[in-house]
């Protein structure tokens, strides 16, 4: 048989309807025993007077027979009265009505009909008996003789008339007095039937209170077991707070903090509250007005769990003169709260240094950039961007933390750096742990916890950058989260930049010479033409490198152009330009010169080359071509005429520097030829070039 | 008075632990009942004002069971009386002398109420016996019943 699930309603009225009905039974009873008590008092009215009239029945009875007797000898008696007060006593007793006084004894008193059975039938017998007494009585008087009635059913032997009297008045007398018995017997057993009933009706409104009662405290109970169920099973942890201490804690407190009731009441609960947090939560339950309070409290495991409370000030109910702390556990929104905070903080941070090193273009203004973001991230946090050069074999210190300076790792070159070699942050708490890196050791400062994030660029290692803080301190989540941005997008930044100035030099310079190139130096003219500044140009052609080249290789080719070119960077000025214009022809231009400076210059090349050729390596000579910007208004003229001037070199013996001028093309092409440069004016420089280029 | 038993009415719970006993030991005595010599006279009494009827006049001798109803409506005794010759009255000369009858009184039932009807069980010799009820006025009133045993 399964048992009847009880409901759950804590709130439910039950306990007053309880009360309202004992009090109701309660009413009840009491009103049955009044309406008990009025219908044994009203039955038992006059029950005297009824027990004194049947009572003196027996008295007139016997009255009669001596007032008889005593007319019979003479003397002054009234048996007739005595007779009719016999008459009208025992009719007053049967039907009700008034039953006559005997005079000099007492008053005429109101009796009630006679209601029981049994007392009537008595008072009907005493009324038979009474009507025979008084018939033999008369006949006693009147001396007469003969059958006489005998109507109650006695049957008297003799047939003296006084004997006959005497006998029907001790009938009388005794059949009065068996009434009297009678009637005061049942008034007796009307007063302890009352008694009963009284005793019945009390016993009965014990038990039902008693039941009542009971099913009031199981209600009672049940609906104390339901809160006591609401509060211990909430996870809501809830405090009552009197005085400065507490009075009651949930247990969902005691779970949290492991302690038990008895620990956290009165100045305990102090202990589990956070130190900096236990002003407040007095305080706040020392005003009242405080709706709201966040605090901490210690867990079982030794946590802090941050905990959002609601204040509700009762210290006026009577039932809990206390503040009642309603508090749920928010540690993890907390965190995700900070968590979001740094995450923005960071992603500003990130932003920010995105934008700053989009404006650095060149490397020295990225290394800036990151000098600033060193101090954004730690001001006291010595800090160093240590990298790699072209080489990728050394390491160079490249920025330093302007204010805490630099760690100074010893490390030189990337490959002996732990946080290069694994490609990810590295953070040592102290370098004196067995597993820190040894190069933290024996630092000018001392021991101290390190961060190192690598630098990366396409995949290739830049270099690293360095953190160091005080030891046995690991730098927080944060700072290094800030640190690997930081690394990542400086390392982007500044491989960008190294890739851009490596291109542009490229596309600038002669890869064998480090020479400007050819449409660089064609640039450069045309500001210059632009400019209407002066500027004289030659054309240089090593002599028979061909015959070099082929003689001892290209490689001491190669090596002929590199000397000729560092001859010509030595001997010219700054502010000259020189380019390689192709193969083992070389473009210079002289700005604010003129021809004849030129001529000069080139000699003094030539010089130059032949005395740095001296030192046994394979010898070769150069032969000029020159013009200035006073011989033709536009580039490509004034080329050509330093062309010219170099083919009057080359065919008057080489190693030599001759002007172009005009005419000598003419000359040199034949007259009415108005091309002004034709394939076959190159001839004699195109043998000189190597087979190869 | 020795042989005199005087009847009330038992109570519910004590009738039906006699019962009980009763039944048991009719069950493992039911020998010794058949061994019994013969039944006991009984006599049918009824009293009334004022007088006292026999339903038989004459019994056996040895054991006699009076069953004595009272239909009132007074109250009325009932007195046994071994009466050879004739009964003394006391001086009032309306009552019986019962101190005087004594020894002659072979047992008596108390004055009982209308409608109760009471049991009296006597070991009677032969002889002429005298049934009276002597409450005030009473036997002279008409209540008195010869029985004779025999």
């Amino acid at each position: 048989m399964t048992r009847r699930a009880r409901e759950f309603r804590p709130f439910a009225p039950r306990a007053r309807s309880t009360i309202i009905a004992i009090v109701v039974t309660f009413a009840l009873i009491l009103a049955a025993s009044a309406a008990v008590s009025i219908w044994s008092t009203a039955k038992s009215r006059n029950r005297a007077a009824v027990v004194e009239i049947a009572g003196r029945q027996r008295t007139l009875a016997e009255r009669y027979v001596t007032q008889l007797l005593l007319v019979r000898g003479g003397e002054q008696a009234s048996p007739q009265r005595t007779g009719v007060l016999l008459t009208q006593s025992v009719n007053a007793l049967l039907n009700g009505g008034t039953a006559p006084a005997v005079e000099g004894d007492d008053d005429d008193v109101m009796l009630e009909r006679e209601t029981d059975p049994r007392i009537r039938a008595e008072i009907v017998e005493q009324q038979k008996l009474i009507r025979d007494l008084l018939a033999n009585g008369n006949a006693f008087l009147t001396r007469r003789t003969g059958k006489l009635p005998e109507t109650a059913g006695e049957r008297i032997t003799t047939t003296d008339p006084l004997q006959r009297l005497r006998v029907l008045s001790a009938l009388t007398s005794n059949v009065s007095l068996s009434a009297a018995r009678e009637i005061a017997a049942r008034t007796d057993r009307n007063v302890k039937q009352t008694i009963t009933l009284q005793v019945a009706l009390g016993a009965v409104g014990i038990l039902v209170s008693v039941l009542l009662a009971w099913a009031l405290v199981a209600t009672t109970r049940r609906q104390t077991a339901h809160f006591r169920s609401l509060v211990s099973s909430s996870t809501d942890l809830v405090l009552v707070l009197a005085g400065d201490s507490c009075r009651y804690a949930s247990t969902a407190v005691e779970r949290l903090t492991g302690q038990t009731q008895s620990q956290l009441t009165g100045k305990g609960i102090l202990r589990v509250i956070h130190e900096e947090d236990v002003e407040r939560f007095q305080a706040a339950q020392r005003s009242g007005d405080v709706k709201e309070l966040v605090f901490r409290m210690r867990n079982a495991a030794g946590e802090w769990r941050h905990l959002e409370a609601h204040l509700t000030d009762l210290r006026a109910d009577r039932h809990v003169r206390g503040v009642v702390l309603n508090s749920r556990d928010i540690t993890e929104r907390v965190r995700l709260e900070q968590e979001l905070t740094r995450q923005a903080q960071r992603d500003n941070f990130g932003s920010q240094l995105v934008e700053a090193l989009e404006m650095a273009d060149e490397e020295a203004a990225a290394y800036d950039v990151v000098r600033r973001a060193m101090v954004e991230i730690g001001e006291h946090t010595p800090m160093e961007l240590l990298l790699s050069d072209s080489s990728r074999a050394h390491l160079d210190q490249t920025a330093v933390h302007p204010l805490a300076g630099a760690p100074s790792c010893p490390v030189e070159s990337p490959y002996s750096c732990v946080a290069v070699r694994r490609g990810h942050a590295v953070v040592f708490e102290t370098s004196e742990a067995l597993n820190a890196c040894p190069k933290l050791r024996d630092r000018e400062h001392g021991p101290c916890s390190a961060v190192c994030v690598p630098i990366s660029f396409m995949g290739r290692s830049l270099g690293v950058l360095h953190a160091t803080g005080p030891d046995g301190v690991a730098p927080s989540k944060e700072q290094v989260a800030q640190l690997t941005t930081l690394a990542t997008q400086a390392g982007a930044r500044i491989g960008t930049v190294r890739a851009f100035e490596k291109t542009q030099l490229q596309a600038q310079t002669d890869g064998l010479t480090g020479l400007i190139n050819r449409r660089t130096l064609e640039t450069e003219l045309r500001a210059l033409l632009r400019d209407n500044r002066p500027f004289a140009l030659a054309l240089a052609d090593l002599d028979h490198f061909k015959r070099l080249n082929d003689t001892h290789g290209h490689e001491e080719g190669d090596r002929s152009l590199r000397l000729f070119s560092h001859v010509l960077r030595q001997v010219l000025r700054d502010d000259d330009l020189v380019a390689r214009w192709g193969g083992e022809e070389f473009l210079i231009a002289l700005p604010d010169a003129d021809a004849q400076a030129a001529v000069e210059v080139m000699d003094r090349i030539r010089a130059h080359l032949a005395r740095t050729l001296d030192g046994g390596q394979v010898r070769f000579t150069a032969s000029f071509g020159v013009s200035d910007s006073t011989a033709a208004a536009s580039l490509q003229e004034l080329i050509q005429l330093a062309d010219i001037g170099l083919y009057l070199s080359k065919a008057a013996g080489r190693d030599r520097t001759s002007v172009g001028v005009w005419t000598d093309v003419r000359e040199a092409l034949g007259a009415g030829n108005g091309a002004k440069r034709a394939p076959a004016f190159h001839r004699a420089a195109a043998e000189d070039e190597p087979n190869a280029s | 008075m020795a042989d005199t038993w005087e009847v009330r009415k038992p109570p519910l719970a004590a009738c039906a632990v006699l019962l009980g006993l009763a039944f048991i030991a009719a069950a493992l005595g039911s020998r010794a009942a058949d061994a019994t010599p013969k039944s006991p006279s009984v006599v049918r009494v009824v009293e009334r004002d004022f007088h006292i009827s026999l339903v038989h006049g004459r019994v056996t001798a040895g054991t006699v069971v009076f069953r004595v109803a009272n239909h009132g409506p007074d109250e009325h005794e009932f007195i046994v009386i071994h009466a050879e010759r004739g009964l003394p009255l006391r001086p009032d000369g309306i009552t019986l002398d019962e101190d005087a009858l004594a020894k002659s009184i072979a047992g008596s039932i108390e004055p009982a109420r209308a409608g109760e009807t009471n049991t009296l069980r006597l070991s009677l010799k032969p002889g002429r016996y005298a049934v009276v009820c002597n409450m005030f006025g009473h036997y002279m009133g008409g209540m008195h019943a010869v029985l004779v045993v025999q």
